[in-house]
């Protein structure tokens, strides 16, 4: 028993001769000669494949005509994020909030991990928090904004779609699945540009430059899921989780993971009360003269 | 001297050397075995905790306990005074020492010359160094620290470069800093005892003090390539030319620190959007992944502006056999021993060159991995190839080449924190297949830096603890022996980026007087900006500090086997309560 002392300082020694544990090895074949390079792994982990090829459009348009319906859907929570892992660096940019229709909503959120809140109600009444001023008057131009009409220009690629049956928060959902090629995500996108982005974000592109990109990007590849939830009350779906998984060639550095997943939640929840715009107005500290709204 | 104060002073002397040694063995023994031996190191530290106390003498053992117990205390709770500044830190550490002096007077009234010591020794140690550095020393003398770098809020870290000079064969280490254009410091500034050594995520930096501000835009932010040398004793930054600072600032952005949102353009960190407008698109939902594209397409139509349309270059690889490698969107383009060839591709990167079979290989990264040889008749050729089919995330994994023992030379990968895929080794074979030397168990793996001297090969690797599943990494060295990663020392410390680096000349030690052949190690702390040079100090701190124990323990069964003789046969001694 005296000793034990002297066995541990033995034990340390012994542990200090240690290699560095590895799984079994084993050897790889080649891929030479496959076709296919890119494989995504099922939805979750729960999920099941009910069909390989649907048309889900229908289905999902008619969850859209719910969720655009400001009666039928009269506020709701989101939770989302946009997440870019290249190499080992990963830049997350998170949203979460609640919106009351017809215009209202309140945002906690982080652009690159730099913390900020947003409040927004219709173009007039745009606020901004951040931790070192405080409430703000939004300065950039507004753009218009439809929570749910928006998914209409993803719908064309649901025309050949792959049917899940998986689970968001605990219940069941049906999940469509779709695998888009590059050249037409990347039309869908410029008719995006056009109508939508003009400046500050449009006003970059000069035409020999976007000539580079589009033909950097045509090698991406791009992955759509949407889940559907049937609503216990309106027995009709509603689209209840978005994910979009983008695989961009990136100069020098492989190809970056971008993942977009948005969620909704606690539909027409009584709790969901967002304050007047007059309230937030009581703690602006803008000069005086941007105080006119 | 007066009687009673030259034995408070002996009294005291003793106990100053009893707390150094507490302190040793709580940071290198005691933290060290629990987070390496994980749930056996806690039980061994159990056992021979209790080993110790019923090896000491019965009315020693509370006194002991609680005077090691005090000193570890006060070391630990010091570091919350780092919440505080200026007057309220004295304040906090004015009061963590009377709580202590008041606690080890009226529990079991420690004499006054231990809780002297105690409070001196912890005092001592909190105010010259940060907590942890103290684990460094069982390996390494840290050479030198430097103020942090970057004092923006907009980056944990950014990438470390190294670049040999030709004529001298030194290193010179390549980061990014703006510390001397925004704060007008010095790198190494003179702070304060170790003032903001331990930075509270939370804590206003000197950027924030432009704050009052009225305006939430992010705006640009300076940022520079500062090249750093070895001068004198420690790291000094060099003037860069225009040319050079451009072609540094073209490597940092291939580590695309914030992308998308952020982007590095003539000298400034600037943003792409601000965040107001994101929060708005982003309430268009539907079209997120169109808005998420944009940002993409923005930055990455300056990223090919800023390298004239080339996705990477080498200008020569493997002495010269490749040279003006250019690799475009759908083509790489260079020449092999002078000739020119041309392979279609879809790679993004060029990783390196190595040598499979005696042939010379070029490794090429897209959505493939893909080993390129030159034929006889100057076609390239694709003979090895991985998908994320057989290796998922190898397009985000980092990689290095290097020789390894009775190899030669293979791919060290290590995978995004996030991926399911650990850290691998891998070897091509003839016939375009792979073996894996090594498949680490450890999630968190990561492979830093390979070296070979005196031919001897050290891998630098950053592992976790065995302890908990806390994702923190730790700095270790391997060598490979017989199919298998051996460790050659482990420090429970926190560094990325981390590089061997030949800052001084062979024979020339850190400092002038010092000869010795010691290369240095440097690295970054995360999220501080701190750069750090480490030089191993190869004193056999473990067998020194085993040793001291088994001396004490030694000296604990002498104590009590005297105590079990006949009173009459022991000289009576002096001596105060924890003689």
């Amino acid at each position: 028993m005296k000793r034990l002392g002297f066995l541990m300082l033995v034990l340390i020694i012994m542990l200090t001769g240690c290699s560095e544990p590895s799984l079994p090895t084993s050897t790889i074949q080649t891929a030479i000669g496959t076709e296919k390079t890119i494989s995504f792994a099922p939805p979750s982990s729960k999920a099941t494949l009910v069909s390989p090829h649907v048309d889900a459009r229908k289905t999902i348009e008619s969850a859209l005509s719910v969720m655009e319906d400001e009666t039928l859907t009269k506020s709701f929570w989101y939770t989302g994020y946009i997440r870019n892992t290249i190499h080992k660096r990963k830049t997350t940019s998170m949203f979460s909030g609640t919106y009351l229709r017809p215009t209202r909503t309140a945002m906690d959120a982080r652009m690159a991990a730099i913390p900020y809140r947003f409040y927004r109600d219709g173009e007039a009444f745009r606020y901004i928090w951040t931790p070192e001023t405080d409430w703000l008057t939004v300065k950039s131009l507004p753009v218009p904004v439809h929570p749910f009409s928006s998914f209409t220009a993803l719908l064309p690629f649901f025309n050949d779609a792959e049917q899940w049956d998986d689970e968001v928060l605990g219940l069941s959902a049906r999940a469509y699945r779709t695998y888009v090629q590059a050249d037409a995500f990347l039309s869908a996108w410029e008719t995006y540009r056009t109508a939508h982005e003009t400046k500050p974000l449009g006003d970059a592109f000069n035409p020999n430059d976007e000539a580079n990109v589009l033909k950097l990007l045509s090698t991406s590849d791009i992955l759509l899921t949407l889940w559907l939830q049937d609503d216990a009350t309106l027995h009709q779906p509603r689209i209840v989780q978005l994910e979009a998984v983008l695989l961009l060639p990136i100069p020098a550095a492989g190809y970056s993971m971008q993942e977009v997943f948005f969620r909704f939640f606690q539909f027409n929840d009584p709790s969901i009360r967002l304050k007047p715009p007059s309230d937030i107005e009581r703690y602006l500290k803008d000069d005086d003269e941007t105080m006119g709204h | 001297m007066l009687k009673p104060f030259k034995h408070f002073l002996q009294a005291f002397s003793v106990y100053i050397v009893l707390s150094f040694y507490v302190y040793f063995t709580y940071h290198w023994l005691i933290i060290p075995l629990a987070l390496e031996g994980g749930i056996w190191g806690v039980l061994t530290i159990v056992l021979g905790i209790a080993a110790f106390l019923w090896i000491a003498l019965k009315n020693k053992r509370l006194p002991y306990a609680v005077f090691s117990f005090l000193l570890l205390f006060l070391d630990k709770a010091l570091q919350g005074t780092y919440f505080f500044e200026g007057v309220s830190r004295i304040l906090g550490i004015v009061l963590l020492s009377a709580v202590v002096w008041l606690l080890g007077r009226s529990l079991i009234r420690l004499p006054k010359a231990a809780l002297s010591a105690v409070i001196l020794v912890a005092l001592f140690f909190y105010l010259l160094w940060p907590r942890e550095d103290v684990r460094l020393w069982a390996e390494f003398r840290v050479a030198d620290v430097t103020s942090p770098l970057y004092v923006g809020k907009r980056s944990d870290y950014f990438p470390l470069y190294l670049e040999r000079n030709a004529t001298t064969g030194l290193d010179r280490i390549i980061v990014y800093g703006n510390r001397e254009e925004q704060l007008g410091q010095d790198i190494h500034a003179n702070e304060l005892f170790n003032e903001n050594m331990t930075e509270m995520p939370f804590k206003t930096k000197p950027m924030d003090l432009e704050a009052n501000k009225k305006t939430y835009f992010l705006g640009p932010e300076i940022i520079r390539p500062y090249a750093l040398s070895w001068d004198h004793g420690r790291l000094k930054r060099e003037p860069l030319s225009p040319q050079e600072e451009m072609t540094w600032e073209r490597q940092l952005m291939h580590d695309y620190p914030g992308f998308p949102y952020f982007e590095i353009k003539d000298g400034r960190y600037q943003p792409l959007i601000e965040r107001d407008a994101l929060a708005e698109r982003v309430l268009n939902f539907g079209q997120t992944p169109y808005l998420a594209l944009t940002l993409d397409a923005l930055h990455l139509a300056d990223d090919l502006k800023a390298s004239s349309g080339n996705l990477d270059e080498k200008p020569s690889l493997l002495g010269g056999a490749f040279t003006s490698l250019r690799l475009l969107p759908d083509h790489l383009e260079g020449y092999y021993h002078q000739k020119p060839f041309k392979l279609a591709t879809k790679a993004t990167q060029i990783i390196g060159a190595m040598r499979v079979e005696d042939e010379d290989v070029l490794v090429l990264l897209g959505q493939t991995l893909d080993l390129v040889t030159i034929e006889k008749n100057g076609q390239p050729f694709v003979t090895h190839r991985l998908s994320s089919q057989e290796l998922p995330d190898l397009y985000t994994a980092d990689y290095l080449i290097a020789p390894l023992p009775g190899e030669g030379d293979v791919l060290f990968l290590s995978f995004p924190t996030e991926s399911k895929e650990t850290a691998k080794i891998l070897k091509p074979l003839p016939g375009g297949t792979w073996r894996v030397l090594f498949n680490a168990k450890d999630p968190l793996f990561r492979f830093e830096d390979v070296r070979i001297q005196n031919g001897q090969t050290t891998i630098l690797a950053l592992p976790t603890s065995r302890l908990s599943n806390y994702p923190q990494r730790y700095l270790a060295e391997y060598t490979y022996e017989n199919g298998k990663l051996v460790y050659r020392w482990k420090v429970f410390y926190s560094l990325i980026n981390v590089r061997y680096a030949k800052l001084w000349a062979e024979n020339h030690g850190p400092l002038p007087w010092m000869r010795m052949n010691d290369e240095a190690i440097v690295g970054m702390r995360y999220g501080d900006h701190r750069l750090y040079v480490l030089v191993p100090h190869h004193l056999p701190v473990y067998p020194l500090l085993i040793g001291s124990n088994a001396l004490i323990v030694l000296s604990l069964l002498i104590i009590r086997w005297r105590e079990h003789l006949p009173q009459r046969m022991i000289k009576t001694k002096k001596g105060g309560a924890l003689h």
